[in-house]
């Protein structure tokens, strides 16, 4: 007769048995960890590794088996340690190999690739980019030069820090000496006001603006930026506002409205861009982040109250034409196609353009059957031949190549392997310079020509010059367009496709550093992170290449 | 076999292993029963040492000829354990014996001489603890 358990012992039975499982994954997995201890363990003490593996199946729980693997791998660090550094080691025994002429050829070919300008530009503006405080430094060289150039009166000069400080007291101070050193450089009030206008330095700049430029819209973009401001005085006003109470408020419709009503638009975006490249020339810089920084922020003036102005315009262009009123529908409608007309024709960049268009779609649309209705068929057929052209995806419609998907992870993977190839140099490099350091000593005396670390230098001497050749040229490589980049916006005539080019460039050598930087290993220098990946990356290649290495072999004795 | 240090034979005899409060800890234990074989589970457990500190200091004694170590055979294995893996075992040569009584003593006549003087840190109690130091007996 079997013994008839009680239900609450079969219950318990069920438990132990869920724990049981769940501890012996775990220890399958401990288990399978402590072998790939003992397979990296160093060959000539690997009998310790098996000891300690053997010891495993004495633990009673799962805790005391994490705590005996934490061991092992503390004691195979140990290990890996004493073999490099121990004199007395079995592998003396075996003969080492020096670096021979080979090794001193590449070295110097690798140095020569840093005359290639696109590599030593590159590991310049890539390890300048890995300072976690160089924004700060950056600021601190543009106000540097910014105070140079008021000594000796260069107002160009001071305008083009004004434009580019990221201080924005410093930028609005900046702007206001500038205009009064050279009142013809008034233009610049309107660059980047989105992001100054709460600073009590900067009001009344629109005013300026409209006195030193009648009839550019422009000026009333900039007066509604300052009503805004006037709204929300303690807030930034493009990303804090209230944007009802902006949109509701009369002032701020109306300067959207003589906006709309202006005969001219001008973002001044090739004034700043030829003054960006006068001064740039004239300091020398092909640093990418200072050089291309700017170029798609240049003349970007927001047409947010132009938007609002018009849509109501064009819903009151709707009413009236429902209740009969032809005439007021098509003015209403011609006045916002008429705006998209001009910002389409005077518009400096590709943004401009665009937005453009996007006015003239919308007042067309109302104005084709007004005027169909009306039986001015010609004129409606034209109307309506313009609306092709200009519908979404329609050739003359113009098309962004930045920011699409392929671009981005162009960008992203460009950067990529510029950092990771600086990286590989500068380990490379480090390296190098340790072992010479060694063998330079083991030349002199018997004392350094024996032990671990005179082995891993010959090794380091014959092998890390090829991984210098090899990441200096891969950074010469990816570095190139963005040198390119640089000279072609510096030297040749500008074109929407330069601009950009040079922002997508930057992008790519800022990309990575921003996303460790804003990624929750923040608190680490930029440069660690990247060492470490680098690291990491020989690590799987030195694996994959021996486990290559020992396939062909076996294939070779077989 | 020549290395900057001269020969093995001569760093072997030359070269003093350092006796910290762990390593103590350990020659205690082995000392405690000094003909019998030791586990490396076991001897973590008396000592409370991590295996990540218990074997390195194992390997240098063992380096320096103090440590003899063997390895189970599968026919010595008691009927629980069988189709376990043969485990590693460890005792002190006769060498490692002089030797480790010659440390333990001199750590004794060390912490008699400091007691004295002061108060004891927390980590020194535990190796005149672990060296059985009667004046800490008698308190």
């Amino acid at each position: 007769m079997f013994p008839i358990k009680p239900m609450r012992e079969i219950n318990n039975l069920d438990q132990r048995a869920n724990n049981s499982r769940q501890q012996s994954a775990s220890q399958k997995f401990i288990a399978i960890a402590f072998s790939k201890i003992v397979s990296l363990w160093p060959a000539d003490s690997r009998d310790w590794a098996l000891a300690m593996q053997a010891e495993l199946p004495q633990m009673e729980s799962t805790q005391q088996s994490l705590s005996w693997l934490a061991g092992g791998i503390m004691s195979l660090g140990k290990a890996w340690w004493n073999g490099a550094t121990s004199s007395d080691n079995k592998k003396d025994l075996a003969p080492v190999k020096k670096p021979g002429i080979l090794a001193a050829l590449v070295t110097v070919a690798a140095l020569a690739i840093l005359l290639i300008p696109s590599a030593n530009q590159g590991l310049r503006a890539v390890v300048t980019s890995w300072q976690p405080n160089h924004e700060a430094a950056q600021r601190g060289q543009l106000l540097r030069i910014a105070r140079e150039a008021e000594l000796r009166g260069d107002a160009k000069t001071v305008a083009f820090v004004a434009m580019r400080v990221d201080s924005l007291p410093d930028s609005v101070s900046l702007s206001n000496k500038a205009v009064s050193m050279d009142p013809s450089l008034t233009w610049i009030l309107s660059q980047g006001f989105y992001r100054t206008s709460w600073i009590p330095g900067a009001r009344g700049w629109s005013a300026k603006l409209e006195a030193w430029d009648p009839g550019n819209a422009v000026a009333f973009l900039v007066r509604a930026q300052e009503r805004v401001a006037e709204l929300n005085p303690d807030l930034n006003p493009i990303t804090q506002s209230p944007r009802e109470q902006i949109e509701n408020d009369p002032r701020w419709l109306d300067d959207g409205r003589k906006a709309l009503e202006s005969p001219r638009f001008d973002s001044y975006r090739n004034r700043r861009l030829a003054l960006d490249r006068d001064v740039l020339r004239s300091l020398g810089t092909t640093d990418p982040e200072i050089v291309g920084s700017d170029g798609l922020r240049a003349g970007w003036i927001s047409t947010w109250p132009v938007q609002k102005y018009s849509s109501q315009l064009l819903k009151d262009a709707k009413a009236a034409s429902e209740r009969g009123d032809k005439q007021t529908a098509k003015r209403d409608a011609w006045v916002v196609a008429h705006f998209g007309e001009i910002m389409r024709a005077h518009g400096e960049s590709e943004v401009d353009r665009r937005s453009g268009i996007s006015f003239m779609r919308s007042g067309y649309a109302v104005l084709q059957p007004l005027l169909a209705a009306e039986g001015r068929t010609d004129e409606a057929a034209m109307v309506a031949e313009e609306l092709e052209a200009i519908r979404p995806g329609a050739p003359g419609a113009g098309a962004f190549t930045i920011w699409t998907d392929s671009f981005m992870s162009r960008i992203k993977v460009t950067g990529i392997e510029m950092h990771l190839s600086a990286a590989f140099a500068i380990l490379f490099s480090s390296a190098l310079l340790l072992a010479g350091i060694w063998l330079l000593g083991a030349a002199y005396s018997e004392d350094f020509r024996s032990g671990g670390f005179y082995r891993a230098s010959c090794r380091i001497a014959r092998h890390a010059p090829t991984g210098l050749l090899a990441s200096l040229a891969l950074l010469a490589a990816t570095y190139s367009p963005v040198a390119d980049a640089v000279t072609e916006y510096l030297n040749k005539p500008i074109s929407n496709a330069t601009t950009e080019n040079l922002a997508g460039m930057y992008f790519s050598v800022s990309w990575p550093v921003q996303f460790l930087k804003y990624s929750n290993l923040a608190p680490y220098h930029p440069m660690f992170w990247m060492i470490v990946m680098a690291l990491g990356a020989l690590t799987i290649l030195t694996i994959i290449g021996r486990n290559l290495l020992n396939r062909t072999m076996r294939l070779k004795t077989a | 076999m020549a290395t900057r240090f001269g020969t093995s034979e001569q760093m072997h005899s030359s070269k003093q292993m350092r006796t910290s409060k762990q390593t103590l800890a350990l020659l205690n234990a082995l000392v405690a029963k000094p003909t019998q074989w030791h586990y490396g589970y076991a001897l973590s457990r008396e000592t409370e040492l991590m295996s990540g500190t218990l074997y390195p200091i194992l390997m240098r004694l063992e380096e320096r000829g103090w440590l003899e170590t063997q390895w189970e055979t599968s026919e010595a294995l008691p009927e629980d354990r069988a189709g376990r893996p043969p485990r590693h075992m460890y005792r002190l040569t006769a060498g490692g014996r002089a030797w480790a009584t010659e440390a333990l003593a001199a750590a004794r006549g060390a912490s008699k001489s400091k007691s004295a003087r002061a108060t004891l840190k927390p980590a020194r109690q535990h190796t005149r603890i672990l060296l059985g130091d009667p004046e800490l007996e008698r308190a």
